[in-house]
């Protein structure tokens, strides 16, 4: 955590409820925080970005990194962070980098999709640490 | 998306959630959403993707639109839902806000879990409570 208590790696998780893996990335992105060390990681509001909520943006901005978690290929996470005009450090997709099958709301995911998207999402806050924060060389 | 995913069978009544996680009330919402879509079934309630409201896209919009019923929850008194709704021209039958009509106290920042049982309790009984009421 940095000294104004913004975590270091600001997580947008899709969280849609409309599909299995859209339900998934919210919760794997919990089981994610859970796992990292406090601070590294926190799960942002991703409906503050459209919306401009202040509190949203300003802590936004304050984070080193965004990292995109979307369920299904729509990528809505992302495009609503680019959107906002936020360049996201690293996308995860589910279905697309994870191989997770997109069904419906109902559908069963287990434990072993629950632990592959956890890991997707905590290499990639892992892996940050090595690299520089977008736009730090400007 | 598969067919069987295509073809699945529309719930009677559709939650717009915020699932918001920089605080207790915003995780609170998707948490007693499904809670209530656990008792209830799927064929009484069915979630929406605020996500892909704000993103714009149109096959999401349409699906909800041809519910019977359409209920939109916010967490906080920031209420992004309800403007995302508002602002894409969704439909909203009812609303619920945790902090304006419940009480339920905001604890955060980054503080997603941190609310009590008791809130979860009083969260999935209004939910049910609109879920049920006759349009």
């Amino acid at each position: 955590m940095s000294n104004n208590n913004i975590p270091e790696n600001a997580l947008f998780v899709c969280f849609g409820g409309m599909s299995n893996v859209g339900t998934l990335t919210g919760l794997a992105g919990l089981e994610a925080v859970r796992q990292l060390e406090p601070g590294k990681a926190g799960i942002f509001c991703l409906g503050g970005l459209p919306t401009e909520a202040p509190i949203v943006l300003n802590k936004t901005r304050a984070a080193q990194r965004i990292i995109t978690v979307d369920g299904c290929p729509l990528n809505c996470a992302r495009k609503i962070v680019e959107q906002a005009g936020f360049v996201p450090y690293k996308t995860i997709n589910l279905v697309e980098d994870c191989g997770i099958k997109k069904g419906p709301p109902q559908a069963y995911y287990g434990a072993e999709e629950m632990q592959v998207a956890v890991k997707a999402i905590v290499d990639a806050i892992k892996n940050s640490q090595f690299s520089p924060p977008p736009g730090s060389a400007d | 998306m598969s067919q069987e995913h295509e073809d699945a069978e529309k719930p009677r009544v559709g939650i717009f959630y915020c699932g918001g996680a920089m605080s207790s009330v915003g995780e609170l919402t998707g948490v007693a959403a499904f809670e209530v879509l656990k008792r209830l079934g799927p064929k009484e309630v069915g979630m929406g993707c605020v996500a892909a409201l704000a993103a714009g896209v149109p096959k999401h919009f349409r699906t909800m639109q041809g519910l019977e019923k359409v209920v939109v929850i916010d967490g906080c008194p920031n209420s992004c839902v309800r403007k995302i709704v508002e602002q894409t021209g969704a439909r909203m039958d009812a609303y619920i806000n945790f902090g304006k009509d419940l009480k339920i106290k905001k604890i955060g920042p980054f503080k997603p879990l941190a609310y009590s049982q008791e809130d979860l309790e009083r969260a999935v009984e209004a939910i049910l409570n609109v879920v049920q009421s006759t349009p």
